[in-house]
């Protein structure tokens, strides 16, 4: 008796969640070419909004040990006007992707678009609005961005002042970026481009 | 408790038995994206789609589904129609998916889709359970629709993104922020605990 009723839970709860896997599975392949044109008109839309005189971003990707990060150069006729690099990373709830332009040396920040984030309401999904985001314009990527809490940073100490009650998103953010550009600027094959100096 | 017909399974949702106002079920979605109306009804419909659905597979099944792992069939079912609306929202309504962000996935903890297939869904015909859903998600709807037209009216001056209060007037940032909401839903539930005590009085 008892055996037939635990045989019982394991083929319910078995056989739900296989036809809810199965469901998902169909909606996700009938969905998945329109969400990723979604996805890719919104990325070349923020390229286009952080380095607004490019009239081409010409796609490359960069091999880091396995991961791939999507570089784009953005240029205008023939002359290098900046760099788009989408970035990928951990945050305090599932994965952050954003767009981070610099100029074409490498060495300052355009601005950032957020792409994707799942932070909390309120708190860290902040880094979505303009207001936070454009603390970031002008900030030195050759050395760690860092931030301060509660108040404005000193100017030219490459400093943000870190979102209210969400350091962590905060801090997620900048190791992206950080992390990223600093291994962005010691590929061979951006440091051919850019010059290699420091 | 009054003879359940079908009439009353549907209404009872909407006035006497309101999921916001008067069971007070759901409040996080309620409270956080009611900033706009546009918002707040995507996230009505996203969530009666969820809850109609929900009950609709949970009633059919309520024979089969042993009672020990009810809650976590209740589950499944639901995080599997919120993943569906997710995927839909992000393919063919791009920008509100963003605007919702996170909300749309934590439909699945939402405590009236859960709460319906617990009290009512699990207990009742297919037919009774849908009338629940409908009812408990019309109701859900305008009380949504009602607070963030509150809501986008004064925190914006503009309804569904029009204009609609006068060049002069000063938006109370307050509205579109956490305080506004709390407010807005408080004086909401006053209003109807006035109208209702009025009511039951007059009888």
């Amino acid at each position: 008796m008892k055996m037939s009723e635990t045989l019982r839970m394991v083929i319910v709860l078995t056989s739900i969640s296989i036809i809810s896997g199965a469901s998902l599975a169909v909606v996700d392949s009938v969905t998945k070419t329109r969400v990723n044109l979604n996805k890719q008109s919104a990325l070349s839309k923020g390229l286009k909004r952080l380095i607004p005189g490019a009239d081409n971003f010409k796609k490359e990707d960069i091999n880091n040990n396995g991961k791939i990060i999507a570089v784009y150069k953005a240029v205008k006729g023939d002359t290098l006007v900046g760099w788009g690099f989408h970035l990928k990373g951990p945050g305090f709830s599932d994965k952050i992707e954003i767009i981070a332009a610099v100029n074409p040396k490498i060495t300052r920040l355009l601005g950032i678009e957020v792409l994707e984030q799942k932070e909390t309401p309120g708190l860290g999904d902040n880094m979505k609005k303009e207001g936070f985001r454009k603390q970031f314009k002008g900030l030195f990527v050759n050395r760690k961005i860092e931030f301060v809490k509660n108040r404005i940073p000193e100017k030219g100490s490459n400093k943000i002042q870190a979102m209210a009650a969400a350091t962590y998103s905060t801090r997620y953010l900048l190791d992206i970026i950080n992390d990223n550009i600093k291994k962005i600027r010691h590929m061979n094959k951006i440091r051919h481009i850019i010059g290699g100096g420091k | 408790m009054k003879k359940a017909t079908p009439a009353y399974e549907f209404s009872k949702g909407i006035w006497k038995e309101n999921p916001i106002l008067v069971q007070l079920l759901g409040m996080c979605p309620t409270l956080a994206v009611t900033s706009t109306v546009i918002n707040g009804v995507a996230m009505a419909l996203a969530t009666s789609f969820v809850l109609i659905m929900s009950s609709l597979i949970i009633s059919s099944l309520r024979k089969i589904i042993p009672s020990s792992v009810r809650i976590a069939s209740f589950i499944v079912v639901i995080a599997t129609f919120v993943t569906l609306v997710d995927s839909f929202l992000k393919a063919y309504f791009y920008d509100i998916s963003k605007a919702l962000g996170p909300f749309i996935p934590l439909i699945i903890v939402n405590c009236l889709i859960l709460g319906r297939q617990e009290a009512f869904a699990s207990k009742n015909t297919v037919k009774m359970s849908i009338l629940d859903a409908f009812g408990m998600g019309v109701g859900f709807s305008l009380s949504l629709l009602v607070l963030s037209t509150v809501r986008e009216i004064l925190g914006f001056g503009t309804w569904f993104g029009i204009q609609v209060m006068p060049d002069l007037f000063n938006p109370w940032m307050v509205m579109i922020m956490a305080p506004g909401a709390f407010l807005t839903l408080g004086i909401m539930i006053g209003a109807y605990g006035i109208f209702k005590g009025k009511k039951s009085k007059g009888v």
